[in-house]
């Protein structure tokens, strides 16, 4: 019963995709790639409408089930008109996933899908049987707020409350991050709705969709940009890297925003590199770029970055014409979710724990301390080097052996993905220098989470950039190596 | 010769790795080989937790033991909640203000309401609360309370 309450937004979202790539192939990697994006994205757009619904109209019920469900078979037959439309007319399908090197090395492919088959099975056994409920994120702030939507009647915006002290401290009595975004929350929220009770399943399967939707977005969009091996390859470093598996069974919100930064980047790669679908591409990439912010407060920050980095940093490195047209369909396709995100933290949310007009005072002058720097920088580098028993000796070493990939098709834009997370963690690097919490707790309770939002995404970049895993003429010894020895 | 000994043991490796992996360079084992051992240990810990360890998050047992006495509070009511679970820290009022959820849970006696929620798991006994009397014991260490109309 609880997977039938997924079945619009992934339809919803699938169709959007398939409208806006009504030239891409519904096979292989690209289909992988439409339904990955898809299922995001139709929760994203799901989980506003429903909150805009209880907003503005009051409880949903058979209206807005028939409200959803007739949008979802509506946008489905015309995303099937429009590819048939293409189809048949002399319009071109998309280039080929790749040039080079795409024949599966068939091990390679199993143990693949064997290692993704057993991760999904620790992942059901953690979920619905060890701790169905997740950890205490989800009783403090996501099933919270579910909760109160869900159980408390014509008082549901109590989910948002968070009473303050006379000296203008947060009580904790009451909501945790109450200005934290819907996505995951509507999600939650919608999902009882839908089926009418507080199902564990539907914030497990919300946690499962976005953790392996990851693994498999990962893999189609290496396969798209370079070939299949080295996806599945970027994929199996992914399941060594635990901790992001650990977090997604414990239904933390740093999995779906690491989704969603993986979406973004990823859709901008394939715009580098498919100019023939650069629109369509921008337009999906402001769609997961509000998704980000409609997540957490730190896809807020990633999105803004995004169009700092991507378009203004853009200016003046192409005609004007161009650069409004990207703009235009980015901001178009951030419109719906941006929208309802603004409603909510103009007439909803309240004040932020630690940017709020309460804090600035203790703020400036932790921004003024240079003692702070030093010991959040010192503690990122520590958590960096520790972050899942070392794993980034792993990244270095391969690195080392393998090199780079020597055709330099992936080199172009490569560098503004890389400021980006860069200027993301100097973003963590700030909230935690201005701080009201204690710092030390602050960076040990949350840091290791902040490096799974960007995970998924560093990996990509990586994958992206060195060479694949295939044996060929003059690449016996690996780039760097080979250039440190000669 | 130690150069020559080097070279030996490296090619010995690279022909092994060929006869073996025909199609991939040797880096790529750099993390095959992780991944093969990483996941299924990684997925028999999670059944060893389960299976031996019995390790299992408390939340359903808070949900199961308040269930009761969510039934029996107003909607939307303000009630004290007193636990003698404080060595949980936090989680223990987190857990009951999540079940009992749309009741808005007060830690502690002040300030005071109609309504207390007692948890009392390893205190014997009915405990006893100036101004309150017991209005229902729900078993499990799950008492409901009053305030007394004097």
């Amino acid at each position: 019963m609880a997977i039938l309450a997924f079945i619009p937004p992934i339809l919803i979202g699938t169709a959007i995709v398939v409208l806006v790539f009504p030239n891409g192939s519904l096979k292989g990697a690209w289909a992988l790639l439409t339904v990955c994006l898809g299922a995001g994205i139709g929760l994203g757009l799901t989980s506003a409408t429903i909150f805009l619904w209880l907003a503005w109209i009051g409880r949903p019920a058979a209206a807005y089930l028939v409200f959803e469900v007739g949008g979802a078979i509506l946008l489905s037959i015309i995303a099937v008109y429009r590819v048939y439309h293409y189809q048949s007319g002399s319009r071109n399908a998309l280039p080929p996933a790749s040039e080079t090197h795409d024949v599966p090395i068939k091990w390679l492919k199993r143990l693949f899908v064997i290692l993704l088959l057993i991760t999904a099975g620790s992942f059901g056994l953690k979920t619905f049987i060890e701790d169905p409920l997740g950890t205490v994120d989800t009783r403090i702030v996501w099933n919270y707020r579910a909760r109160w939507m869900f159980r408390g009647g014509d008082q549901w915006q109590q989910a948002f409350y968070t009473p303050v002290a006379p000296q203008g401290e947060l009580i904790d009595d009451q909501g945790h991050a109450p200005d934290y975004p819907l996505l995951i929350t509507g999600s939650v929220y919608r999902g009882w709705q839908l089926i009418g009770n507080e199902q564990v399943a539907i914030p497990i399967l919300i946690a499962g969709l976005f953790t392996f939707g990851t693994y498999l977005l990962l893999y189609a969009a290496l396969a798209l940009l370079r070939n299949r091996n080295q996806g599945y390859l970027a994929v199996l470093f992914m399941l060594v890297s635990t901790q992001f598996m650990h977090l997604g069974t414990d239904q933390y919100g740093d999995v779906p925003l690491a989704f969603f930064i993986l979406s973004t980047i990823a859709l901008f790669a394939l715009k580098d590199r498919f100019p023939a679908i650069s629109s369509q591409s921008i337009i999906l990439a402001g769609f997961t770029a509000a998704c980000a912010a409609w997540t957490k407060n730190e896809g807020l920050v990633f999105f803004v970055l995004i169009i700092v980095v991507r378009f203004f940093g853009q200016i003046g490195k192409q005609d004007w014409s161009h650069w409004l047209k990207e703009f235009y369909c980015f901001l178009l396709g951030t419109l719906p979710v941006m929208g309802t995100l603004v409603y909510f933290k103009l007439n909803f949310a309240p004040r932020n724990d630690l940017v709020n007009m309460y804090n600035l005072k203790h703020s400036v002058a932790h921004l003024l301390n240079p003692d702070r720097y030093l010991i959040v920088i010192s503690e990122i580098l520590k958590k960096i080097y520790f972050f899942n028993d070392k794993i980034v000796i792993l990244l270095v070493v391969y690195l080392l052996f393998s090199g780079f990939d020597p055709s330099g098709k992936p080199k172009k834009h490569l560098l503004s993905h890389v400021l980006v997370l860069l200027l993301m963690v100097c973003g963590y690097t700030f909230a935690y220098v201005i701080t009201t919490y204690d710092l030390r707790w602050h960076i040990d309770s949350s840091l290791r989470r902040l490096f799974i939002q960007l995970w998924p995404a560093w990996i990509f970049l990586f994958f992206y950039s060195v060479r694949g895993p295939e044996r060929s003429a003059g690449q016996e010894r690996g780039g760097v190596l080979r250039w440190l020895s000669s | 010769m130690i150069k020559e000994k080097i070279a030996s043991v490296k090619a010995y490796c690279q022909a092994r790795i060929r006869r073996y992996f025909p199609s991939v360079r040797g880096a790529v084992l750099l993390i095959v080989v992780p991944a093969l051992f990483i996941v299924p240990i990684y997925f028999l810990t999670v059944v060893k937790e389960i299976i031996v360890d019995k390790r299992f998050s408390p939340g359903i047992y808070y949900e199961k033991r308040f269930a009761a006495v969510r039934q029996d509070l107003p909607a939307h009511a303000s009630v004290n909640f007193v636990s003698d679970q404080q060595q949980v820290e936090n989680g223990d009022f987190l857990y009951v203000r999540y079940a009992l959820i749309p009741a808005r849970l007060v830690r502690g006696l002040q300030p005071e309401q109609d309504l207390l929620v007692v948890q009392y798991l390893n205190t014997p006994g009915i405990p006893s609360f100036n101004g309150y009397r017991l209005s229902k014991d729900y078993g499990n260490g799950v008492m409901l309370f009053k305030r007394s109309a004097e």
